[in-house]
């Protein structure tokens, strides 16, 4: 993640620093190339000597820079380019600066002002030596406007432009006014104009022309592509800070998630020792262990008993429940073969199935194990096979299916009961939430059952999914990610 | 009916044990009771009872399992034998396996606890007296 300290703004500029740097070695091999070229054609009239000069003394001078830039980009920026250094912020893209790293981005602009202008007199020197007006050579000074455009700031280009520009004219006048020697390449160049006051002034006013056009047009393009970096800078700045506030406030749910669910537990757990206690109570005396019971009382001592034993069903389905959001992640998990485990369910279910006259089968080919809490997926399949025998009519049927479906294992557990009405199919994952229908058709049920598969399913990295037609049946199915 | 046979009961709910207590009784067994560790070990030497109905999860969590070893470490064969029925809400029915889910360390999961049987809680009183009875049936004679 980008940091607001850390934004690449100042990287950026050295790095293409770096770039000028090896384009700077191309350009001083092919200087000392050219000299050697000339010399093997025999030019008799090229200053082999002065531009060889040049060319060494241009790979010298980038030898030094290279190392410079080295040991700039490992070397934590002084506090002093952030206060003094004013001069190397007026030299800085304004768009880079207020970013954050700002005396890093003063200090890369310094130090690429610094090579333009000795660039620059390079240049100037080797178009003395190559024909001073009439030397092809004039044409590279654009160059240093692109790339100034590029490293520092518009007014900063512009400065440049001007230097480069006053270094050509000193050389095309000097040599118009014979301050300085010519060295015409007439061998190559057969053009004899330095004398000429309008082809000194042409070509004055051509290169100056082209030098500011395309200072120009490069600062413009340069402008506006930098400005869309400060804008992508501050929207990931902004997307950093939203995401950090997010993850805050998502620690903060889960916080008090778990504190509802640790609530939760305690309370059910407190709960849970009274109210056994009140059903066996009541049992004892509604079994007539305690005396006998006139008909009245029987029935009273009936009902609060069946209300206890509702009660405690509920505060076991919210122990379960609590449990299974609690249970830590990093959790212990042994590979669990569902296959076995879905036929010992069934098993369990086969005296009540048979009890309802529900047809109870299980259709399992599918051997490949899931690694989780065996107790847990134990209580989901048991809780679908449950609520399947709870919701069909005598005569129906449940069953449940195992398949390998892309690395998963789905569970799916079929009914041919009263299926759930469309509009609660999405709640009832819900806790506490029961249909109307199931409510009618069926008087027991917490109506946790679901929400416990659920949060099983989702903590063993699976997903439950529930389809129904009501008054044909329901089908849930489970799927878990697979041991292998 | 095993006339007169003595039960004990050890759990530390007393309303629970009074209702265990008049279930038993209705059935005539002589009935003695603890409310923790200490005096259940006390009460289980000093009256010989026929059979021990034991809860687990008693006021320092599992005094239950250190009554259980405690009784059968020690080395008369009375000890070692005298059907103990857990109260617990917290086993898995599989076998006589126990797994505790908040045991103090003490035990593994799948390691056996040397009792008898199980009766879930809340207790069904016709259930227990019917476990009651077949520990006592199958008791060996002394």
């Amino acid at each position: 993640m980008t940091h607001a300290g850390e934004l690449p703004v100042a990287s950026d500029l050295e790095r293409r620093t770096a770039w000028f740097i090896k384009l700077r070695w191309l350009a001083a091999g092919g200087v000392v190339c050219a000299a050697g070229i000339a010399r093997i054609l025999g030019l008799s009239d090229v200053p082999v000597g002065p531009i060889l000069a040049v060319g060494v003394s241009l790979l010298a001078y980038n030898t030094v820079l290279y190392f410079v830039a080295a040991r700039l980009s490992a070397k934590p920026v002084g506090r002093a380019w952030g206060s003094a250094s004013s001069f190397a912020r007026l030299l800085a893209p304004r768009t880079f600066l207020g970013l954050g790293d700002e005396s890093a981005v003063a200090r890369a602009a310094f130090f690429a002002f610094v090579q333009i202008t000795i660039d620059f007199l390079f240049l100037a020197v080797l178009l003395h030596f190559s024909g001073g007006v009439e030397s092809p050579f004039s044409v590279f000074f654009v160059f240093h406007v692109v790339i100034a455009s590029i490293l520092l700031s518009r007014r900063a280009t512009y400065v440049q432009t001007t230097v480069g520009f006053l270094l050509f004219a000193a050389v095309v006048l000097g040599e118009y006014f014979g301050v300085l020697d010519h060295h015409p390449l007439h061998s190559l160049w057969p053009v004899d104009a330095y004398r000429s006051f309008s082809a000194a002034a042409t070509g004055l006013v051509v290169l100056g022309a082209t030098l500011y056009l395309a200072s120009y047009l490069c600062s413009t393009v340069a402008v506006d592509l930098r400005e869309r970096v400060r804008t992508n800078v501050r929207l990931s700045r902004q997307i950093a800070d939203e995401k950090q506030k997010l993850e805050v406030a998502y620690e903060t749910l889960r916080e008090s998630e778990r504190t509802k669910s640790q609530y939760m537990r305690k309370v059910a757990h407190e709960l849970r020792g009274p109210l056994g206690t009140i059903e066996t109570a009541l049992k004892v005396v509604l079994q007539g262990m305690a005396g006998a019971l006139d008909g009245p009382s029987r029935d009273l001592i009936g009902r609060a008993e069946r209300r206890a034993g509702e009660l405690a069903a509920v505060t076991h389905d919210l122990l379960l429940l609590a449990r299974a959001r609690e249970a830590a992640l990093g959790e212990e998990r042994v590979p669990v073969a569902l296959d076995g485990l879905l036929a010992e369910v069934i098993e369990d279910f086969r005296q009540p199935a048979q009890y309802k006259n529900v047809a109870l089968s299980a259709d399992a080919c599918c051997g490949e194990a899931v690694l989780g809490d065996p107790v847990a997926i134990r209580q989901l399949v048991a809780n679908l096979v449950e609520n399947g025998i709870r919701y069909t009519e005598p005569g129906g049927s449940v069953t449940a299916r195992l398949r390998s479906r892309g690395g998963c294992v789905v569970l799916e557990v079929e009914d041919t009961g009263i299926g759930i009405a469309e509009e609660d199919l999405p709640r009832v994952f819900d806790e506490f939430f029961r249909g109307a229908n199931a409510r009618e058709f069926a008087a027991e049920g917490t109506g946790l059952g679901l929400a416990i598969c659920k949060v099983i399913a989702e903590r063993h990295g699976g997903s439950i999914a529930v389809e129904s037609r009501p008054g044909h049946g329901t089908r849930f199915a489970v799927t878990l990610p697979g041991a292998s | 009916m095993p006339s007169r046979a003595k039960i004990l009961i050890v759990d530390d709910d007393k309303d629970l044990v009074v209702a265990l207590r008049i279930a038993l009784e209705s059935k005539g067994y002589q009935v003695a009771s603890a409310y923790d560790l200490p005096a259940g070990l006390e009460a289980a030497a000093a009256q010989r009872p026929d059979c021990i109905v034991l809860d687990i999860m008693m006021p320092h969590a599992t005094e239950g399992f250190h009554f259980v070893w405690r009784m059968r470490q020690q080395g008369e064969a009375y000890f070692k034998n005298v059907p103990i029925i857990v109260l617990s809400a917290i086993h898995e029915k599989t076998d006589l396996r126990f797994y505790p889910d908040s045991s103090d360390g003490t035990y593994q999961a799948g390691e056996f606890l040397p009792v008898q049987d199980f009766v879930d809680k809340p207790v069904d009183p016709a259930l227990l007296l019917e476990r009651i009875d077949r520990a006592l049936r199958l008791k060996p004679p002394a």
